[in-house]
């Protein structure tokens, strides 16, 4: 049985798109990866990036940080346009988990999460009691308590990627980006940190937005999709995404065929 | 960060093996002077012999205050280095800084030999080296800051730095390869590096520009520990990354300009001294980190310099070739110990 989310129209949009294209400025060409993008996530959704190999996931991404400039159109965090943020202030509204190693794994899990708190604290980075209490619950809600004092290089890859996103909920920010938060796992791993993304979103009321290849997991889980493929994009849910057959135009045809029934793909025989 | 424990016990403890390292540096030399005899001419009390005294305050006391200033002073460069560089083999020197002080005072020495007469011995006074190797390391900065709002990528600034080095290394050469063998001689002798040259009034500013580049990294200890996330995760919690390198590598071209300029090329202090301490403090946490390098950067310092005084005779082994013989063997180790080298 599924239950229908209360009407979207009371709850807070956290992140809004307006005609948004995504694309590189070349010195005299615009190469446009996707054009009018529009998206409404609301307070404590969690919504699932897909789409296939280099279709512009990472770019969209890039786009919705601010890591790299939209070529028209606009991307509102908290009701502001992003482009208007300062690093410092998006700090305090967007906390990310990325595919890339972290630099020194040398740093023990409590100092990683504690490194969320950094655009809180004062110069010299001293926690106070409310930033400790901040990681402490960070800690727990991912339930990574008995991993506090390992060093990052005794983790695992599924234990890094729960201390990661540790650290994006130390961050505190109302909206969580991750890019392939599944990449490297097993698919035991995969299903439970997507589990513990969709249980994060719900008991932290924070908008987390991912991307993956793992797109039956993300039918499962997610409230809302976004499916990037070459005509377009579509965002809905899950369902009405299927209905669409949104997930049958994602890949060449000739080898794997979406099922809607099962929502996972089968190999053509 | 928090520190998950606290190293105060640890603490006091380099704290008062750094004062025994001080006094027994100061007491040890071509003369033994007693223990009790260096402690009292410290705070001025009455010595048995007054030329110990002399001895003590007019040679030996700055000379362990400049390895102190020498010995943290790199320690922190390479601390700050390594953690911007996210390089475990990173030094103060691989940007080149010390190549630049080489090659100010290369084309000095070297250079005087050219232009000859009493203008050449007044250029090749010990301030004539000061400000040579000075200006040098201060442009060889100049130009990896410029290169460093230019260009994005951190390694590449690495790859620059090193090529600098290369490029004076060749200039070096080809001066050395014309130059008198006398003034040859004068450039090697202060490649050797030595702590001992200084006066009290040498001492006073080189401490100056020492603690400026030492207060920096102290403002920098916040980034620094950002930055151990990685630039990417550094940008996304709120730090400004341009404004962040500009201040680490001010505070390095600071602390190893300055220090080659007084003392000379010091090998592999800066690229030692940080890992040795990581073997004592478990922790990545610049907090920690900084105070625990400048006064472990202290302790090594003061060691190589009174082992290469070998006390009691009158020789005096180049303070470089000592701590390359600590240094070069302690880096080995750890990569086999550990096989894998972290910052």
């Amino acid at each position: 049985m599924e239950i229908e989310s209360p009407d979207t129209e009371n709850q807070n949009i956290v992140l809004r798109t307006e005609d948004l294209s995504i694309g590189y400025q070349h010195k005299n060409n615009l190469e446009v990866v996707a054009a009018d993008i529009n998206l409404k996530l609301y307070e404590g959704e969690l919504v699932g990036l897909v789409g296939a190999n280099g279709i512009g996931k990472s770019t969209l991404l890039r786009t919705l940080s601010k890591v790299q400039p939209a070529l028209r159109g606009d991307v509102f965090l908290s009701d502001k346009e992003i482009k208007t943020y300062k690093t410092s202030e998006l700090a305090s509204q967007l906390s990310i988990v990325l595919t890339e190693q972290i630099a020194s794994k040398n740093l023990t899990v409590q100092e990683l999460v504690a490194l969320g708190r950094q655009p809180y604290t004062n110069w010299v980075g001293k926690l106070l009691e409310e930033d400790i209490e901040k990681v402490r619950k960070a800690i727990e809600v991912t339930h990574i308590t008995e991993l506090v004092e390992r060093k990052c290089f005794e983790l695992s890859d599924g234990q890094l990627q729960k201390v990661l996103i540790a650290r994006a909920i130390a961050q505190d920010t109302p909206f969580i980006m991750l890019d392939e938060p599944t990449t490297h796992l097993d698919v035991y791993h995969k299903a439970y940190i997507l589990k513990l993304l969709k249980r994060l979103a719900f008991e932290t009321q924070k908008t987390i937005l991912f991307s993956t290849h793992e797109i039956d997991f993300a039918i499962q889980l997610c409230d809302k999709m976004i499916v990037m493929n070459t005509e377009g994009f579509e965002f809905g849910r899950p369902k009405e995404l299927i209905q669409c057959r949104a997930f049958s135009s994602l890949f060449p045809e000739d080898l794997i065929l979406f099922d809607p029934k099962t929502g996972s793909y089968k190999v053509r025989n | 960060m928090t520190p998950n424990k606290s190293y105060k016990s640890i603490f006091i403890i380099i704290i008062i093996v750094l004062l025994l390292c001080f006094v027994t540096n100061i007491s040890l030399g071509s003369v033994l002077i007693p223990w009790l005899d260096t402690l009292k001419s410290l705070v001025g009390g009455t010595v048995e012999k007054e030329s110990w005294k002399h001895i003590i305050i007019d040679y030996r006391l700055p000379k362990a205050i400049t390895a102190v200033i020498v010995g943290s002073g790199l320690g922190i460069s390479g601390l700050l280095m390594q953690t911007l560089f996210r390089n475990p083999l990173a030094g103060p020197f691989v940007l080149g800084i010390s190549s630049g002080a080489s090659l100010g005072v290369a084309i000095l020495i070297l250079g005087s030999a050219f232009v000859g007469g009493s203008t050449a011995l007044l250029l090749v006074s010990n301030w004539g080296l000061v400000i040579a190797a000075s200006i040098g390391s201060i442009l060889v900065l100049l130009m990896v800051m410029l290169v460093s709002i230019k260009v994005r990528d951190t390694m590449a600034i690495l790859i620059i730095g090193l090529m600098f080095g290369s490029i004076t290394a060749a200039i070096v050469s080809v001066l050395s390869y014309f130059a008198p063998a006398e003034q040859l001689q004068r450039y090697i002798f202060w490649g050797f590096g030595s702590l001992g040259n200084l006066s009290w009034m040498d001492l006073l500013i080189f401490s100056i520009i020492a603690l400026l580049g030492m207060a920096l990294a102290i403002f920098a200890i916040k980034p620094l520990n950002t930055l151990l996330l990685g630039e990417n995760y550094a940008r996304s919690l709120g730090l400004n990354i341009k404004k962040s390198r500009f201040l680490i590598i001010l505070s390095t071209g600071l602390l190893a300009g300055s220090i080659t300029a007084f003392a000379g090329p010091i090998a592999f202090i800066g690229l030692a001294v940080p890992h040795l301490t990581r073997q004592l403090f478990h922790t990545s946490n610049h907090k920690t980190l900084i105070p625990a390098v400048i006064l472990f950067g202290s302790i090594i310092m003061l060691v190589c310099d009174t082992i290469s005084q070998l006390p009691g005779t009158e020789y005096t082994l180049p303070i470089n070739a000592i701590t390359s013989l600590i240094g070069a063997p302690v880096v080995i180790w750890l990569l086999v110990r550990k096989r894998k080298m972290l910052f």
